[in-house]
């Protein structure tokens, strides 16, 4: 059996609706229209230990609902989950022992004091020994490279010196398994191409499972292979994310400009679409050709 | 254990961050409660309706109350103010800790603001105690602890309905402070002066009186009666039940935010 296993996962939310404007806002107060939402709709996949697996999927598509299922945060309306032997809702706290979460939105670190506070609170509530706790902060100070910021209050780090303590705040325990809900949000682009490497260090170091979602998709290029799509609470592609790109990359539309069109010699695998006066259009096969080709031809 | 002494130290280290604001705040809320006092000495020295108690009487059931309501207020502030938690999102960040809820979120908000307040409700506390009581017991004494921990547990309890609401509505009911703040303005003055089913209200559905009036009686010497003194302890009922209906709640929780 594989190491996380989620069968026909569903779950819906009743949301009100009402029209815009104070009369409506009277109106719902008396009688309200609410409509169920499929947040995620039967939904299966599994995970192997030590994989990363990128979660993706426009706003609303259901990843985090899926991820708070996953961590345990909600209960699922129907079907099963299980992560390492656990059912996440109902053993909540033997289960979160082994898992790390990040939301990218959300803080679990202490605002008005320094780093090292917070990780000392983590310690105690997942109950990690004094020595534990001394190897694993040395080591993920060396890795995130937290030494300067460790002493400083949380309100006076910058967004991406704050997520990286965030997640070594979320590895204290050495978890199992790692959520990051999209860890990059909000990073600019060195800070996001440090945190990215970070992941995939702790990755290959301690086989840490990671499940991800993020909107960007360097970052996802940059960590997996794996990715899971979903939209509208469905689940649309499950596989490597080569696949998915020679899926829908098959074909590319290319306008050429000319100054002056000679004869257009006939291209393998290359159609046109449109001709111009001075423009062409031209569809072209990439999985057979090149653009670059096609222009010198 | 150790856990709930490092949330204690914790919110200390926050509140002495900002040290003047902490000190500011801690003397306006001594200043709010003995506003109130005020105007309730005020109302005693011009009516003498409250016949059937002296000053120092009233004084003592004042301060029971403020007393048991700003400890609760000083330590489940996270109870008091929960919807907060909801609204914001962090209560997810509760649940993925391998801890019990109920300790995660006791130790989620700490209010040491509202300390100088519990000073000042203790010095009037042990001031009124000593003009009431004649003959000190052993069984008075522990009963003037029971009072303060009897309404200490009530108000939790009655934050703990409170906020196991906002699993359903999300946002806080004004309705539910209405609960918590008038059960408390309610027992500032003494039993008498209100009509009956006010007090049956208070003695069987909100057993607030319990924890005051009746045991003052029974320091006072009007009444003999052994029972009064175990009175207190009806409060953990109040808590188991409240208990139950927030694990009720929490079934109905469905997050908010991504």
């Amino acid at each position: 059996m594989s190491f996380i296993t989620v069968r026909n996962l569903s779950k819906t939310f009743k949301v009100v609706k009402r029209d815009s404007g104070l009369k409506n806002a009277f109106k719902s107060l008396i009688k309200r229209k609410t409509t169920e939402i499929k947040a995620v709709n039967d939904i299966s996949f599994d995970i192997n230990e030590g994989e990363i697996v990128a979660y993706i999927g426009p706003n609303g598509a259901g990843k985090s609902t899926t991820i708070k299922m996953l961590t345990g945060i909600l209960r699922p309306d129907s079907g099963e989950i299980i992560v390492d032997g656990f059912n996440p809702f109902n053993n909540r706290i033997k289960y979160v022992k082994n898992i790390g979460v990040v939301f990218g939105q959300k803080s679990q670190l202490w605002w008005d004091i320094p780093v090292e506070e917070s990780f000392l609170l983590l310690k105690d509530i997942y109950k990690v020994s004094d020595e534990d706790y001394e190897l694993r902060k040395e080591e993920l100070v060396k890795l995130l490279n937290l030494k300067d910021i460790l002493k400083t209050p949380v309100r006076q780090l910058s967004l991406g010196q704050r997520m990286r303590a965030e997640i070594a705040a979320s590895l204290i325990h050495d978890p199992k398994i790692l959520f990051l809900d999209e860890p990059t949000i909000g990073l600019d682009a060195i800070s996001k191409v440090e945190v990215r490497k970070f992941i995939k260090e702790i990755n290959k170091r301690k086989k840490v499972t990671i499940i991800l979602t993020s909107h960007d998709m360097t970052d996802i290029e940059a960590l997996t292979d794996r990715i899971i799509v979903i939209g509208h609470g469905k689940k649309l592609y499950d596989g490597r994310l080569q696949d998915i790109k020679k899926k829908f990359n098959k074909n590319k539309k290319v306008e050429i400009l000319f100054k002056k069109i000679s004869n257009i010699p006939d291209i393998k695998y290359t159609k046109i679409i449109e001709k111009k006066k001075n423009k062409i259009l031209l569809d072209v096969n990439m999985e057979k050709n090149t653009i670059s080709k096609v222009i010198r031809e | 254990m150790k856990l709930i002494k490092n949330y204690l130290s914790m919110h200390l280290k926050v509140s002495l961050e900002y040290k003047s604001s902490f000190i500011l705040s801690c003397i306006s809320q001594a200043i709010y409660m003995l506003v109130e006092l005020f105007t309730i000495y005020a109302l005693f020295l011009k009516f003498k309706l409250l016949n059937t108690f002296d000053i120092n009487e009233m004084l003592l059931g004042f301060s029971t109350i403020w007393l048991g309501y700003s400890l609760a207020e000083l330590f489940a502030r996270g109870f008091d103010h929960f919807d907060k938690l909801i609204v914001r999102g962090d209560f997810d960040l509760l649940l993925i800790r391998p801890r019990s809820i109920f300790i995660q979120i006791f130790g989620s908000d700490i209010c040491y603001e509202k300390f100088g307040r519990t000073l000042c409700a203790l010095l009037i506390y042990i001031y009124s105690a000593s003009k009431v009581i004649t003959n000190l017991t052993l069984l008075k004494i522990s009963l003037l602890i029971t009072m303060v921990i009897g309404c200490f547990i009530l108000i939790i309890s009655l934050f703990i309905i409170g906020a196991s609401f906002c699993f359903v509505t999300v946002q806080g009911i004004e309705a539910i402070n209405i609960i918590t703040n008038g059960t408390k303005q309610v027992a500032e003055y003494p039993l008498s002066i209100y009509k009956k089913p006010v007090r049956m209200f208070f003695t069987f559905v909100i057993p607030i009186v319990l924890i005051n009036y009746y045991p003052i009686s029974y320091l006072t010497d009007k009444t003999g009666n052994i029972l009064y003194v175990f009175m207190p302890l009806v409060t953990i009922i109040s808590f188991i039940i409240s208990e139950y209906i927030f694990h009720i709640g929490m079934k109905k929780y469905c997050s908010t935010g991504s």
